[in-house]
């Protein structure tokens, strides 16, 4: 009687063994598909966040082009980012999220300024542009009164040389 | 020639005088009308010609073609270039209609560019796990510019001309303020090569 005791606390010890180890293993499985889903979860808003912050920088690119100003020095560093925004969107498809991630930060850093570099720029665009402007417009104002002046000065010399080769000019009677 | 005559002539040269004199100024204001706007894209073979196209291909040899791009769109274009790799069942681009190929893709490109400029790199491929079995060729991966892809595809038997083909092809995307999204911009070129096991 005591080994049948035995052998049955044996088996439901067993059995409870058994049960917790099965549920530790679950419970370490859905950890994990967790922490993968969460990785790539993860990766997916970091190289999404990038692309917005790439296009951010091109729209003020834009806005700089539109004043007339020279953006080509702004272009080396929005195709860098660029480079590396496709880099990090060939990670992700190929399932390495840690390096998208990594890629995707990289696009954010190398950014980081750029708007104010561009403003910098257009702000120095214009400022150079209105200083031509005003000097284009003065030298032509300038200009015009000089040859409306002369123009009058002129016209009087051109209009006595005009009657005097009239007064000169001796009529013939037809026959 | 009266003398009104001459006074007419003579304003008109001062009128013409006074325009050249201000015209740098109307310059800097007036702008002229934009001419047709559009990009280019082209594929060349491996001397930068249209000609030295890879077509048989084997596993494990290195081919490679230039690929390029030219903006006259008027101003900064934000350009994306995929590479897609297709048998002949798989949809191309349609460009009647304006849409690309669902295909996923194997490599990408992106890069900005002012008006008329231009981009070109060297694209490099090579293939891996090309099989023959049943008159069907396999092809299971795909190398670009050493980024490697599981391809996965069967190419079937084409009688004109002859061979197990598919198409490696570039489609050119253009990002679109209006929308604010990508757009595909009606443009592709590719390469139709054919597998054959080495």
């Amino acid at each position: 009687m005591e080994g049948n005791f035995r052998n049955s606390f044996l088996a439901v010890l067993m059995l409870g063994l058994l049960f917790s180890s099965c549920s530790v293993f679950s419970f370490l499985a859905h950890v994990n598909v967790g922490l993968a889903q969460t990785g790539e979860e993860a990766a997916i808003v970091a190289v999404f966040s990038a692309g917005e912050e790439l296009v951010s920088a091109y729209e003020t690119v834009l806005d700089a082009e539109k004043i007339g100003a020279d953006v080509s020095p702004l272009l080396e560093r929005l195709d860098l980012a660029g480079a590396l925004l496709a880099e990090a969107n060939m990670s992700l498809r190929r399932g390495d999220f840690e390096r998208a991630v990594s890629l995707a930060d990289s696009v954010v850093l190398g950014l980081e300024g750029f708007e104010g570099e561009a403003g910098d720029l257009a702000g120095s665009y214009q400022a150079d542009w209105t200083q031509r402007f005003q000097l284009s417009l003065g030298v032509s104002v300038i200009g015009i009164l000089l040859v409306v002046v002369l123009g009058f000065y002129g016209w009087r010399i051109v209009k006595k040389r005009f009657v005097d080769r009239v007064l000169e000019m001796k009529p013939e009677v037809a026959e | 020639m009266s003398i009104s005559d001459v006074k007419l002539l003579y304003g008109l040269a001062c009128f013409v005088l006074c325009l050249i004199i201000v015209s740098p100024a109307i310059g800097m204001i007036v702008s002229l009308p934009p001419g047709e706007r559009f990009s280019e894209l082209w594929l060349l073979g491996e001397n930068h010609m249209v000609e030295g196209y890879p077509h048989n291909v084997t596993e494990g040899e290195t081919y490679g073609v230039y690929l390029g791009v030219s903006n006259h769109m008027g101003g900064v274009e934000y350009y994306t270039v995929f590479a897609k790799f297709r048998n002949s069942s798989e949809p191309l681009p349609d460009i009647q209609n304006g849409t690309w190929s669902p295909l996923a893709p194997v490599f990408e490109w992106r890069f900005f560019l002012v008006d008329n400029q231009t981009w070109e790199r060297e694209v490099t491929f090579s293939f891996g796990g090309i099989s023959v079995e049943n008159n069907v060729t396999s092809v299971d991966r795909l190398m670009v510019n050493e980024e490697l892809s599981f391809v996965n595809k069967t190419c079937a038997f084409d009688e004109e001309p002859k061979g197990f083909y598919c198409q490696l092809f570039f489609e050119l995307w253009r990002y679109n303020m209006t929308v604010s999204k990508l757009e595909f911009h009606d443009r592709f070129v590719g390469l139709r090569l054919n597998m054959t096991a080495s």
